[in-house]
């Protein structure tokens, strides 16, 4: 304790405030903290550079609402110069979970995996490594304009930003 | 701090070899006297920090974190753990509820740390992700026919509630500086050495300084926060 550095203070209103903070934050338990320490099962997903995302609808629907009831499946498949998609999106009925599935083939033939991911804004909300033709699905609560993206083995994104609203 | 920026061309007095401005800047609660440096140091130089460096460190912990140093991470786990699992708390998940949530958003956080640029947003970020998640939960244990205690429904998610929130923190700090003037001499430079000297010194220099014995430094350190809290309770 003695040799301790005060290793965060530095010179702002808002380091005082974590002060007060940290009295009024409850700390989670030992063994809640330990299971997060290491991230052995998570992995940083790469934030693609704009100049390698492309989306796959033209300009003027992207983003836009497709029209979807509550629990309504739709089925909803893209071509890409490097990929072909099929994504099937079931939105909540109610409350609760979206469910996104689907499959990707890549046009040329690869060793290395994908990864696709749902995204809203800064957040990577789920994503998962998956081979070419792969089945994958997606059990998540979502925003809205949440949307898709696939990491393609040559480094360039796919985004898939049309879906829904 | 910006103010001391502001007034950098003023001939500062020197006691201790720390700068004493007599500007009225000086005067303010959060106010840290500029430490002198020799140019021919600039590693030191380089440590006088403005008031934008704490959010700059949390920008590099991010940073190298991002490139999976596991002690950095630990750091950040250990930073803001406690905001993630009192919101979890607060929302009224039970305890073996808000571990799973806690779990799920440091996994969120894991994944998207190459996309957080703006340091200053993580605490919304946490508290953003740590609703849904426990959003998700309560969602998925009402359908599963389990009970839960809390009420959590889609309100939660709702973006004008952290935008209220927002407003409110800024009300706070500004009653924290309000407090700041009005605590007791001793507690308010122990406050600042502790919080807003550039030079982050340790307990034994604060120890020095201040003539406390090392071991007191942390439980006054304590009471002098209880202390602040009360003077902010009292100016809302």
């Amino acid at each position: 304790m003695s040799q301790k550095k005060n290793a965060d203070h530095s010179g702002s209103t808002d380091r005082v405030l974590e002060g007060l903070d940290e009295q009024t934050w409850e700390a989670p338990p030992e063994e809640v903290l330990r299971r997060v320490r290491r991230m052995e099962d998570s992995e940083v997903l790469p934030e693609p550079e704009e100049s390698l995302v492309e989306s796959c609808a033209p300009e003027d629907v992207r983003a836009a609402a497709a029209a979807i009831d509550d629990g309504d499946e739709v089925v909803i498949t893209r071509s890409h110069e490097d990929a072909d998609l099929t994504i099937t999106i079931q939105p909540p009925d109610g409350e609760g979970d979206w469910m996104v599935s689907g499959r990707i083939w890549l046009r040329q033939e690869s060793e290395e995996p994908m990864q696709v991911a749902l995204v809203h804004e800064t957040h990577v909300l789920a994503a998962k490594r998956v081979e070419n033709g792969e089945y994958f699905e997606f059990e998540e609560v979502l925003p809205r304009q949440w949307y898709l993206e696939v990491h393609l083995p040559t480094g360039a994104c796919l985004r898939i930003d049309d879906l829904l609203s | 701090m910006q103010q001391r920026s502001a007034l950098a061309h003023r001939k500062p007095l020197e006691v201790d070899g720390v700068e004493k401005d007599a500007s009225p800047a000086s005067r303010h609660p959060l106010y840290w006297p500029r430490r002198r440096y020799s140019s021919s140091n600039p590693s030191r130089s380089l440590r006088t920090r403005s008031s934008r460096d704490a959010n700059a460190s949390l920008a590099q912990l991010l940073e190298v974190c991002a490139r999976g140093d596991e002690e950095a991470w630990e750091r950040l786990v250990g930073r803001f753990g406690g905001l993630v699992w009192s919101v979890a708390i607060e929302v009224g998940l039970s305890r073996d509820d808000a571990a799973d949530v806690f779990q799920y958003v440091w996994m969120e956080l894991h994944r998207s740390l190459r996309r957080i640029h703006d340091a200053e947003a993580l605490p919304r970020w946490l508290m953003v992700a740590t609703r849904r998640q426990c959003y998700k939960v309560a969602a998925h244990r009402r359908r599963c026919g389990i009970p839960i205690d809390a009420q959590i429904g889609p309100e939660l998610l709702d973006p004008k509630r952290l935008a209220d929130e927002e407003v409110l923190v800024k009300e706070h700090r500004r009653r924290l500086e309000e407090a700041m003037t009005r605590l007791n001499p001793k507690d308010a430079e122990l406050l600042r050495l502790l919080f807003l000297d550039p030079d982050r010194p340790s307990y034994e220099e604060i120890s020095r300084r201040t003539g406390l014995a090392v071991g007191s430094i942390g439980p006054i350190r304590a009471r002098c926060l209880r202390r602040l809290r009360v003077l902010m309770e009292e100016s809302s």
